[in-house]
């Protein structure tokens, strides 16, 4: 499996081999995408990412082998520019946000339309990054100033984090374009409600996941959250309108 | 039992003994030294040994202030000289007179003792008076009970005859009299002195000091616990016995004398009344008459006392109170051997006491015992006293001992009780926990009933073809699709906290939101903040979910629209979520009349929801909830529902 420059190059891990013919269908129908590994198991996986790069990156968490997330966060740490989105059957917060401390940008829907799926891949690698009002809810909910530390269940440290390491810090528009997101306010009702363009709040939002995948960790989005940094979504307010 | 062992008599018995042989030791205080007896010409010798006289003879005072001569009307009497016994009624001075002949006048000095000369007396030698013993008239100095010793000079003494005189003087109602006189060496009657001295002045005093500490002692306990009558009875008896003691044996009055005679008899009646009393409340022992009878007597006799100074019907009263006292004592005896009451044998202690003691007092008032007897009541009455402050100090001991223990089996329970009561929190909490826990189940169990399963159930049925009716394809998806959103939005709703409406709403439209884009309709989205739903715990959000998936269902498989508005708003009493489609309203729903609607409406009223169905002012159709926030039902905005969706 070569890769085919300039489409971008993406690796699946799905156990379901249904599920991974489909994803992998999905990339192979789109001209600027380009299947380069395709894998059903963990190991594997790791030994390719060991030494090729990619980039992007689909991954189920639910290996035979382990968890996906381990490979998220070898990769992550191996190839950085590599984007990965978790193959989710519920885009469930807790599975989703695990992902996101690996280091996913986002996710996709096992049920998802194969177009929405190839368009998703490309919109990750133009800057976005997928998020539902759930979640940010839940990562709303975390950064509330005195919130206990969430351990997920699914994530496991890889190493200690520095005491003196600088903690999350959200801008004021971050805050407020997860507030949106929380609210069930699309991309295009938020710029338009903010005034930026919907790239923008895009970027936002990558931004934020890239923050959380640095502390991956659930004490340092606590420490962040105990500092009082971050403000809850439940203050401030107003009606507001928009159209998709 | 233990208590009233063998030992414990025995012991008993050794206590009296010792009162006894004390009795008996205060008892040889006025023989002490071994002495001759003379006559009232005796001879004694200078170097030789204490005289002791009994033989003198007596004048009564011609209103001299000196010895009355020789020539005055003198008479031999035997000592003790009770005047009422020669001189029945005779107040005054009476003149003593003792002729001493010495082979030759002594080297050392010579005493004249007197054990007892009421109320005071004075020694002349030789015509010569010798040292002051305190006022000879009235008011007299009190020295009834105060053993007198004149120290004489050998100068004073002559070789041959030598003239003693004695000058007594009455008090007003004391039994006035001479007691015998021992004449010798100052040095031999020296210790006989000072140990009447201890027995009759200053041991009176250290028994009166102790007594009237122990009384105000006891005051105080009583005035702390005023349920204590005994120890207030106690307490009040042994402050005015002490009070009428010291008075007793006070040389100098400190007002007018009938007066100060007058308290004195007082405080003995009244304290011994009171003894009486503490007696009666040892052994529960209570009747309104006694206690009146003993009040009564506490003011009568003291002012029959002032009335007619009597001393004969004075000691009859006094035999009186000894009667009562024997009666009180008998019952708390009683008591305590009926009862088997902690620390009795103290209480009968000091009755065995103060029994005896009375009795022999009594009988030196009544002259059945010497004249110069010692009192015994003077330091047993304290001792018994003490008896009964043992008593109350073990009450006291008991109460505490038995306080500590019920604190601490009190505490005990308590530490008992909280565990009980904490395992019985932790039954509960695990109870509630099962409950919670099979609610979870039910709830969860109805939703895949209601929604997975039913859809699974129907794209099953639909697969079921038959050679009339081939495989819709697309309604299968469209019923798995179906199945799978709810499925996603049952997830949703397991993370949607206690009244969260706004949430719930966003999760509605980002699970539903590829259906309307696939089937071309523009949703508007007009949600502001909305306050807690009070009644939206997890089974009404679902309910909620449910309503409104069922709500878009009918929308895009009935309306035609192509353009959708989600409104919410809080309107105060109540959150009002409407659904406002553009598409060809009522007319066009009549094929979703029927199960669908039914579902809604039972769920609707399910969670206290307000549902109705309105003309759009597009033309449309509008699904309008009414979610409570208060208890009293929204009055605003009264809605015009459609009549066939009633």
């Amino acid at each position: 499996m070569n890769a085919v420059p300039p489409a971008w190059r993406v690796v699946v891990v799905e156990d379901n081999h249904q599920n991974r013919h489909f994803l992998e269908s999905c990339i192979q129908g789109h001209a600027q995408l380009s299947l380069v590994a395709s894998f059903a198991t963990l190991q594997p996986a790791q030994a390719w990412f060991a030494d090729h790069d990619a980039d992007l990156l689909m991954v189920d968490l639910g290996l035979p082998d382990g968890s996906g997330l381990s490979l998220m966060r070898q990769v992550n740490q191996r190839w950085p520019q590599c984007d990965m989105l978790v193959v989710s059957m519920f885009g469930d917060e807790e599975n989703v946000v695990a992902s996101i401390e690996a280091g996913a940008v986002g996710y996709v829907h096992k049920d998802d339309e194969a177009a929405d799926i190839a368009q998703t891949l490309l919109a990750v690698k133009q800057g976005a990054s997928p998020i539902s009002p759930m979640i940010a809810r839940h990562l709303l909910r975390r950064m509330q100033p005195g919130a206990a530390p969430v351990r997920e269940a699914v994530v496991v440290p890889s190493q200690p984090l520095p005491h003196d390491e600088a903690v999350v810090a959200l801008t004021k528009r971050e805050q407020e374009v997860l507030e949106y997101i929380a609210r069930g306010f699309s991309y295009a009702e938020i710029a338009r409600l903010q005034g930026i363009t919907v790239h923008t709040v895009q970027t936002y939002i990558k931004k934020l996941y890239g923050k959380l995948a640095v502390h991956s960790r659930s004490e340092a989005v606590y420490e962040a959250n105990r500092l009082g940094l971050l403000n809850t979504f439940n203050t401030g307010g107003g009606t507001a309108a928009g159209s998709n | 039992m233990r208590r009233f062992s063998f030992t414990a008599w025995l012991q008993v018995w050794l206590a009296c003994s010792g009162w006894l042989w004390a009795g008996a030791a205060c008892a040889q205080v006025q023989q002490a030294g071994a002495h001759q007896r003379l006559m009232a010409d005796a001879v004694a010798s200078p170097g030789g040994q204490v005289t002791l006289v009994r033989d003198v003879f007596i004048a009564q005072d011609q209103g001299t202030l000196t010895p009355p001569p020789e020539s005055a009307p003198w008479r031999h009497a035997t000592l003790p000289h009770i005047w009422n016994e020669t001189h029945p009624g005779y107040r005054g001075t009476m003149w003593y007179r003792i002729r001493v002949r010495m082979d030759q006048a002594p080297q050392s000095p010579w005493a004249v003792y007197l054990p007892r000369a009421v109320m005071n007396a004075q020694v002349w030698v030789n015509g010569q008076p010798m040292g002051y013993t305190g006022s000879m008239s009235s008011p007299v100095t009190i020295n009834w009970y105060v053993p007198l010793l004149t120290s004489v000079q050998p100068a004073a003494w002559v070789k041959g005859d030598n003239w003693v005189h004695i000058r007594v003087a009455s008090g007003l109602y004391s039994r006035n009299g001479l007691a015998p006189v021992q004449i010798g060496p100052l040095d031999q009657l020296a210790d006989t002195y000072k140990h009447r001295t201890w027995a009759q002045v200053d041991g009176v005093q250290v028994a009166n000091t102790m007594l009237i500490s122990l009384g105000i002692f006891m005051l105080i306990v009583w005035l702390r616990d005023r349920e204590q009558t005994a120890i207030g009875f106690l307490s009040l008896s042994a402050i005015t016995w002490a009070l009428n003691a010291a008075m007793g044996v006070m040389p100098t009055p400190l007002f007018e004398a009938v007066m100060w005679e007058n308290v004195s008899y007082a405080l003995s009646v009244i304290s011994q009344l009171l003894f009486c009393l503490y007696f009666f409340r040892f052994a529960q022992f209570r009747r309104l008459w006694l206690d009146g009878l003993i009040y009564l007597l506490m003011v009568v006799m003291p002012i029959y006392g002032l009335w007619t100074p009597n001393y004969l019907v004075a000691t009859v009263l006094y035999a009186a109170i000894y009667v009562l006292a024997l009666w009180s004592m008998g019952l708390a005896m009683w008591h305590v051997f009926r009862e088997r009451r902690k620390d009795g044998l103290w209480l009968v202690l000091g009755c065995l006491t103060l029994l005896p003691s009375g009795a022999h007092d009594v009988m030196i008032r009544t002259g059945s015992l010497p004249f110069d007897t010692v009192y015994w009541l003077y330091f047993s009455g304290p001792l018994t006293m003490m008896c009964m402050a043992v008593i109350v100090a073990g009450d006291h001991a008991r109460s505490r001992h038995a306080l500590n223990d019920l604190n601490r089996h009190l505490a005990e329970r308590v530490t008992e009780r909280e565990q009980a009561l904490r395992a019985s929190f932790e039954r509960l909490a695990s109870l509630e926990r099962a409950q919670a826990v099979s609610a979870e189940r039910s709830r969860i169990l109805k939703d895949m009933h209601d929604g997975v399963g039913a859809h699974l159930t129907s794209a099953l049925r639909q697969l079921q073809t038959t050679e009339r009716s081939p495989v819709d394809v697309p309604l299968v998806a469209q019923t798995l699709r179906d199945s799978l959103d709810h499925l996603k939005l049952s997830i949703d709703a397991l993370s949607l906290q206690a009244g969260d409406v706004e949430g719930l709403l966003a999760s509605w439209r980002f699970r539903l939101a590829p259906r309307l884009k696939a089937a071309g309709i523009e949703l508007v989205w007009d949600v502001e903040r909305l306050p807690p739903w009070p009644q939206g715990h997890s089974p009404e959000l679902r309910q909620l979910q449910y309503i409104l998936f069922e709500g878009l269902s009918n929308v895009l498989q009935h309306s035609g629209a192509n353009r959708l508005v989600l409104s919410a708003r809080d309107l105060g009493h109540h959150i009002r979520v409407s659904l406002i489609d553009n598409g060809q309203g009522w007319l066009g729903t009549g094929q979703y009349e029927g199960q669908g609607l039914q579902t809604m409406r039972s769920r609707a009223q399910a969670i206290g929801a307000a549902m109705v169905f309105l003309p759009a002012s597009n033309g449309g159709l509008e699904l309008r909830l009414s979610l409570p926030l208060l208890e009293a039902p929204a009055s605003s905005d009264p809605p015009s529902e459609i009549p066939s969706a009633a």
